[in-house]
This record gives C-alpha cells, structure tokens and sequence, in this order.
C-alpha cells in the first residue's frame, strides 16, 4: 500500500519530469523524418564520411535533379499511382455494400461478421502472398497491374469494409424507412439517400485506402519481377546502398502519407488506427 | 375509400410474439391514436402499415387493397418519423419533393405542391435551408410538410412530438389537428402520452403488450374504461384502487374497504349480486372525491376520513396524498382549505362515477 | 429458399466481399497450410518433411527467436512508453496540440521509409554513432546491424517509433471515454495519484488495452519490411524467413511451412492472451 506521502512524491516526479520527458519524445519523433531530408539535400562530402556532421553544411538539390532527370522515377510512380486509384475504386465498390448490408444486420451478427473482418489480420502476408505468387507465374499476373491490385485489395478490403461499417451505422436507419414511405425502392434508398448522406465517409476511407496501396511493400516484393513500384524502388536504391536516391525517393513516397496524415488527422479514430496506419 | 382494417394480425420476431391476433377497423378520414407504455407494440403496429414491417400472419388492408406484401413505396402512405428524419443533403424544398420526383410528378405540380404546404405550415422562408440549421420546432413542420404533399391515403405518425419541449408540443398538437380538420385524411398516430391521445385523437386504442385493451372516444374511455389497465393509463393522476368486499345487507349493495364502508347507488347494483361476498377492486379518480364538508353530512354512507400525507400545489388545483387504513389515496381538490402534513379530512366520493373491476381478469364490472 | 427471396438485395451486395475473402484470402492460407505438409518433390500429403527441414536450419531457429524477443521486447516497450505518453496527453498543458501534432510525423511516414531513415542512423558510419562518439561514449563505431541483441533492439526502435503515436491514440482514446467523474469521485474518496492510476485508470482502460495489445502483438509477430530493409539475411524473423525460402531458395513448401508456424504462433497468442484475460476477470 502507498501511503500520503508517497503519493505526493509521485505527483511531484511527474510534474518534474512532465517537460523533459515531452520535449525527449518531441525530438525522438522529429529526427528520423530530419534526417531523411537532410540526406536527400546534402552534398556528398556531408553523408560519406566517418563523421557526419547534425546540420546540412553543403546544401545541393543535385540528388533531387538527378532523381527528376534520370527516367527512372516515372514508370514506378506510374505503377504505385495507377495500382493505389484502381484498388481503391474495386475496394470502394466492393466493399461499400457490403459493409452496409453489415452495418444493418443484427447486432450479434454484425459482431461477428466484424471479428471475422479482424481475424484476416491475423494470417502472415508472407503467407498469403505465397500461394498468390505461386499461382500468378502461372497466370502470368506478375509484374502486372492488374496482378498487384488484385494482392493489394486482399490488404485493403478487410480494412475499408470495417471502416465503412462503422460510417453507415451512424447513419440512422429510419432515413432509409422515410425514403422507402416516400416511394422509393431499396436500392433507390441507398444510392438517392444513404450512399450520399456518406459520401464524406466514404471518401476519407477511399484516401486511407489508397495511401494502404501506395505503400505496400511486401506484396509487391513477391509479385514483382522487374516493374517496380514506388517503395520496391526505395528498397532497390537502399539494396544497392545509394544513400541519396533512396532519400529522394522515400521523401516522395512520404509526402501523400503526410499530407494526408495531417489534413485528415481529425478522421484518425480508433477504427482507422487498429485498421492499420500502418504504411 | 381509407379504411385500415387489420384482420387477425400477428407479429413475431423469432420466437418472441409482439403482436397477438389484432382486429382493428381504422375509418376512413378518422384520426386515431395508438397509445401505451413502450414496449406495447403500438410502433410495430404503425410500422407494419407503414410496410416496414413484415406481417407474420393474418390480413391487412388499406382502402380495398390486401397490403400484406407490399412494399411501403406501392402503399400511398405518409409518415411522420419520431426523430423527423429529413434527408440531411438535401434543403427543405428538396425534402419535400422528394416523395414527388421518385412518383415522377411533373415539376410544376411539384413546385405547386410544395410551395402550399410550406405555406400551410409557414415555412416558405425556410425551403432553401438544409436540415441542420433548423429549430426543433421548424424540423417538424418540415417533416409533416413532407408527409402532406403527397397527398397520401392514410398518415402515419410515430411520436412526432416527443423530441420538442414541452411548450412547442402543446402548440404543434393544435396545429395537427387543425391539419387533420382541413385535410380530413386518415391518421394513425402513435404516442406514449395518454394527454396527447386525450386530447388529438378522434378514437383511441389502448394497447398493452401486443394486444388492444379498448378502442372508442377520448370521453367514453375516460368514462367508461373496459378494464384495470386502461383506467390506470389514462387520466392523470392516475385512477385509485382499492381491493374491498361487496356486502348484501337487505337490498342494499356495500363495499367494504376496512377503513370505510360505503353504499352503491341503487342504479348500480344490478351486476353486483354475482359479486356479492367476494373481493373486487374499487377504483376511483382523484377528481372525483370531494372535500366540501355538508357533501359528507349529506351523504354519510359515502364518505371517509383521509389522514394528509403529502400536498402538492399546482395552483388552481391540489394534489393530496391521503392515507385511510392501510391504503393510500391521491385526491384532486380545490384550493380552498389550507392543508398540511397530518391534517385529518372528510371526503366524499362522487358515487355516480365510481367504478369496480374484478379481482381476477380485471375487467370493469361496472 | 425463402431466406434468399427476402434478403436478395442484401446477399448480392454481400456476396462480392466474401468471395474476394474466400477466394485471395481464405484459400490462399489454406493453400499455404496444405503445401506445408507436402511433398516439394513427389507432392506426396501429408509429410512432416518441410518442418524438419526447416528446424533443422540455424536461419530457421534464430528467425523463431529472433521474432520472439522483437515482439516480447517491443510489445512491452512501446505498451509502457505509449501509456505514459497518454496519460501526459490527457493534461491540459500548453503546447499540447504540437505534442499531439509531433507524435502524428511516424504515422505520416511509411513504413519502408521509416526503415530507410533508421538505415542512416544505424549505419557503421551514421549518425547514432556519430551522437556516441561526439559524447564520448564510444571510441569505435558499433556495427549495429551486425547481428546478436543490437540488431534486435535496433529492429525494435525503428518499430517502435513508427507505431508508438498509434498505440498513444489508441490509448488515449480509451482514457478519454472514462468519465470525469470518476476521478472526482476518487479524489474526493482520497486516492493518491497512484492508487488512482491503478486502481481506477487501469481496469477501466482494460478493453483498450487489450485491443491494442492484440493489434500490436499480431503486427509484430509479422513484421516484415523492418528487418528486411535494417536487417537484410544476417538477423532473420520468421516472415523474412519464408520470404527468404521462396525467393532466394526457390523452396515455396519449406516457406509455406515457415508461414503455418508464424500463423500458429499468432493464434496461440491471441487466444492464451484472451484465455488468460477472461479467466482474471472471472476471479475479480
């Protein structure tokens, strides 16, 4: 048992620790994101040396112009773009009434269809990306579009129909019943009154959805041959030890998750966070 | 013709039965309310018109038509949601039209039939605005509005007034029926406010637990309800009962409450020889004890003395909480007398409005 | 058959969702279970070749291990650092919105990127090194991808500071659903700051904390693109292991066998951590 005194102690040790330990986690979580900018704005002689020094001393935009004019960057960008906006529209049409029908069950059966959700969570990647992999050579899918969105909507749907369930329960089921009064069918109702009411929802989902897409990077590792996504190409430049590219490139990869992170950082509920912000 | 007839209707969910063998005619034109305790199944009844829920067995029709499958939008009804539920992306004129541009109305008669309602209703200066940056008040006009430019064979109502305050309610409860006198199409209206169904409804169903208690006037419920339940539902404060004794001294009817005893009037006593001996349960309405005091010198073999418990002021009127014996009574009385905690009181009871039930099945004996 | 006329609508708007589930999830992993237990050669079913194969490989062991102490340590690490953080987030203090804004930059940054910056720090020549050696601390640089604990811990950094900010909002979310109230009533009742802490704060963040916990510990037990970018071949987890066994390997039946253990180790933890958590509650 801790007594008065003790007590006191404690609240004493926190409020002497509160700002240091804040401004120590601050600086944590600011440093690695310096760094990668750092490396990608440096000169040479600032990154390959046995002492690198904690400030740009030599500033270039050369590794950026060289990235720019190499030709290399378009085709993965063009890979990971196109991937991301195709996954998210199948996912959007497929998952979206799907999570509606969930979202009007019973709610021991919504319960359940949704832990089942959470369960394919569960299984490896690397485990379901094998036989995937294994039957895509035969297909001949691999290094193909349309091969990487059918792998990525196996990441994405769990995850999107989840989210959507939870934007369709708010929307109160007697909108529906007022629609089908006024002398709408059901499938009127959904698409003239429920699937506009969630349109924002919707949307929001869609983006997190295409961020799960542009980032993913163990799906594409076994489907991939030579036509590289963006983060395959990342892995490429860090695989081959080019500390400058592989800075320039991560910084691209960066700047939608980012964007995205702190523009809708209001929609970061518990339901998008256990759905994986992964990346 | 908008006749709602239900004929031997059931409803079950699962196991669970919600509705048991209902047998109602609603007339064409009337405006009747459903009332009961939640639970009863009064909204599952308006619903099961409504189309938007499934009949489980037995027949029901609006106008000529068996509507047992149909879906609500082939039924030509309106509704009237408790929470509104206006179409949050669209603005008040769209609300309304909705109902119209999914039937394919040409646009002017839409533009015509919006623009009346909102004038009935008073809300022409509100039809450009969204839902959300409406009163209370102004949402519920707006979904009645939707409801009457359709022109529709029967209105449905689910407790619309139960998410206004109180003052508003009472307003928009004259309102509705001042609707319903200029429109003269059928209602069905559903509350758990027996003062709303008092004072809006043409005819009155009291329902408990699945079943109908009683359907008739306001005033013959009031007056004459057929058993406990309904007699404790309706009126406020609720109905007095008294378990007593029925008591045959020569040709005169008694009943005995222990604490008192008193004479049934001679033109009530013909139902009584069958009881005679055995328990009843007596019941009475507060308004219908009185406290003037020749009223007991006068009618002896109808008065008790109460011990005050409890006195509520409500300004006109008092509430009195009594205890006589072992019972407890609430009277209405006149704010004549000043009273107080332990005050001792003679009281009258009104005999011509008394009213007896039995003890078993709790129907009204008289 | 009347299921199916009542609820048309509903099957045909649920159908194309569960047989994308089945079809590239469900039977995939049964596709992955099976091969485990065939044959690479004859496709014979069942043999218990593939797991002998692998558990007799060191890569093999230390991949299981490897895996165990990433996930023991991190989970523990990143469940008591997210905690504390929390907790310093539900105070009103100025400059909390830049707090909360800072711990938004991991979530903001993807996870192959997080590992591709962690290589800069961690390099033999970057900047951790650099930070010891300027603090004297160290006189010659440490090959922190060398292999043995370093290079685990290294691993658990890097996850660490990509999914700290998720378990914070995660907590937080739960300590912000527990009424004001009750702290009042723990106060006034004369609790000291820890017996608040433990005794209200902590049972009744139970269910997040478990849910989180749970998120977390699967996340982890399948952690992938951290050990593949930091680590490479040298320190391999299980997830790298069967991707290691396929591709540099060729040997899809071992690799698939790699993935069923990583499966099984996954489901042992969810439900004893559910066993164990249902049965305390049980006894309180």
């Amino acid at each position: 048992m801790v007594t008065k005194q003790d007590s006191d102690l404690l609240a004493k040790v926190i409020k002497f620790l509160f700002w240091p330990m804040a401004i120590l986690v601050m600086f944590f979580l600011l440093v690695p994101v310096y760094i990668m900018v750092k490396v990608s704005l440096s000169a040479p002689q600032d990154i390959l040396t046995q002492h690198p020094p904690f400030l740009i001393h030599n500033f270039t935009w050369n590794h950026w112009l060289k990235v720019l004019k190499s030709g290399n960057l378009w085709l993965p960008f063009q890979k990971s773009f196109v991937v991301a906006t195709i996954t998210t529209v199948i996912a959007i049409m497929v998952a979206a009434p799907a999570a509606y029908v969930i979202s009007r069950m019973p709610k021991k059966v919504r319960y359940t269809v949704i832990l089942s959700l959470f369960f394919t969570r569960m299984f490896p990647e690397v485990g379901i990306a094998l036989p995937i992999a294994v039957n895509f050579i035969k297909l001949n899918l691999l290094d193909t579009y349309t091969g990487l969105i059918l792998a990525h909507l196996v990441k994405v749907l769990p995850f999107i129909a989840w989210i959507l369930v939870g934007t369709f329960e708010t929307i109160p089921e007697d909108l529906e019943q007022a629609a089908m009064v006024d002398g709408a069918s059901r499938w009127t109702a959904l698409t003239k009154v429920v699937f506009p009411i969630s349109l924002s929802g919707i949307a929001v989902a869609a983006i997190f959805t295409w961020l799960e897409s542009w980032n993913e990077f163990t799906y594409a590792l076994y489907l991939t041959l030579s036509q590289r996504s963006l983060p395959l190409q990342t892995y490429y430049y860090v695989l081959r030890g080019d500390w400058f590219q592989s800075a320039a490139y991560s910084t691209i990869l960066t700047i939608p998750v980012a964007l995205v992170t702190f523009l809708l950082q209001r929609y970061l509920k518990s339901g998008y966070l256990s759905g994986a912000i992964k990346g | 013709m908008s006749e709602v007839v239900f004929k031997n209707v059931c409803k079950n969910y699962g196991q669970v039965t919600v509705i048991h063998d209902l047998n109602l005619t609603i007339r064409d034109g009337e405006f009747l309310v459903l009332v009961g305790p939640s639970g009863c199944g009064k909204s599952t009844i308006l619903r099961m018109i409504a189309g938007l829920e499934k009949i489980t067995a037995g027949e029901l029709y609006i106008g000529d038509r068996l509507v047992n499958d149909l879906p609500p939008k082939d039924r030509d009804i309106a509704m009237v949601f408790q929470n509104y539920a206006l179409y949050p992306h669209m603005n008040v004129y769209e609300n309304m039209a909705f109902g119209l541009k999914l039937r394919r109305f040409p646009g002017e008669e839409i533009d015509r039939r919006v623009k009346e309602a909102a004038s009935i209703l008073r809300i022409e200066h509100l039809l450009k605005r969204k839902p959300k940056e409406l009163s209370g008040g102004q949402r519920q006009r707006v979904a009645i509005g939707r409801s009457i430019v359709r022109k529709p064979q029967v209105f449905l109502m689910d407790e619309p007034l139960s998410n206004l305050d109180a003052k508003l309610r009472v307003e928009m409860r004259a309102e509705i029926s001042k609707l319903h006198n200029r429109l003269q199409t059928t209602v069905v209206y559903v509350t758990h406010d027996q003062t709303e169904a008092m004072t809006m409804g043409e005819r009155i169903a009291v329902i408990k637990d699945g079943s109908i208690q009683q359907v008739d006037t306001p005033l013959n419920i009031y007056n004459h309800p057929a058993n406990m339940f309904v007699a404790g539902f309706i009126g406020s404060p609720a109905m007095n009962f008294l378990p007593c004794r029925v008591e045959r001294i020569d040709d005169e009817f008694y009943l005995d409450a222990q604490a008192f005893k008193i004479q049934v009037p001679k033109a009530k006593t013909e139902k009584l020889e069958a009881y005679t001996g055995r328990e009843v349960v007596f019941g009475f309405r507060p308004e219908d004890i009185h406290s003037e005091p020749v009223l007991s010198e006068t009618h002896a073999n109808s008065s008790f003395t109460g011990v005050v418990d409890v006195v509520e002021l409500l300004g006109a009127e008092m509430i009195v909480h009594l205890s006589t014996g072992t019972h407890s009574i609430i009277a209405k009385l006149d704010v004549r007398t000043r009273l107080k905690r332990g005050d001792k009181l003679q009281l009258t009871f009104d005999m011509n409005k008394i009213h007896l039930f039995d003890k078993e099945n709790e129907v009204a004996i008289l | 058959m009347k299921i199916l006329k009542t609820y048309r609508l509903e099957i045909i708007m649920l159908l194309p969702l569960v047989l994308y589930i089945i079809g590239f999830t469900f039977l995939p992993v049964m596709n992955t279970i099976f091969m485990s237990f065939q044959n690479p050669h004859t496709g014979a079913f069942p043999t218990f070749a593939n797991y002998q194969y692998i558990f007799g490989r060191r890569d093999f062991n230390d991949a299981f291990w490897n895996t165990m102490i990433i996930t023991g340590i991190g989970l523990t690490l990143e469940m008591t650092i997210g905690l504390v953080i929390a907790l310093m987030l539900t105070k009103n203090f100025k400059g909390r919105g830049v707090f909360r804004s800072f711990l938004l930059i991991p979530m903001g940054v993807p996870t192959l990127v997080s590992a591709v910056t962690m290589t800069y720090i961690f390099n033999i020549h970057g900047y951790l090194n650099e930070l010891l050696y300027r603090l004297h601390l160290i006189k010659i640089p440490v090959d922190w991808a060398g292999g043995g604990l370093k290079t685990l811990l290294m691993i658990v950094f890097a996850d660490m500071w990509k999914v700290t900010p998720m378990v914070v909002l995660l907590l937080l979310a739960g300590l912000e659903s527990i009424p004001g109230e009750v702290y009042e009533a723990a106060s006034i009742d004369g609790a000291s700051t820890w017996q608040t802490f433990r005794h209200v704060t902590l049972p009744l963040l139970k269910p997040s904390i478990t849910m989180t916990l749970i998120l977390r510990a699967i996340d982890a037990f399948r952690i992938f693109e951290l050990p593949m970018v930091l680590a490479g071949k040298n320190t391999p987890v299980l997830s790298t292991y069967a991707y290691m066994e396929y591709n540099a390997y060729n040997n899809p039946y071992t690799s698939a066998a790699g993935s069923t253990i990583l499966l099984v180790m996954i489901l042992i933890f969810i439900f004893g951590y559910l066993f164990v958590s249902e049965r305390n509650k049980e006894v309180i």
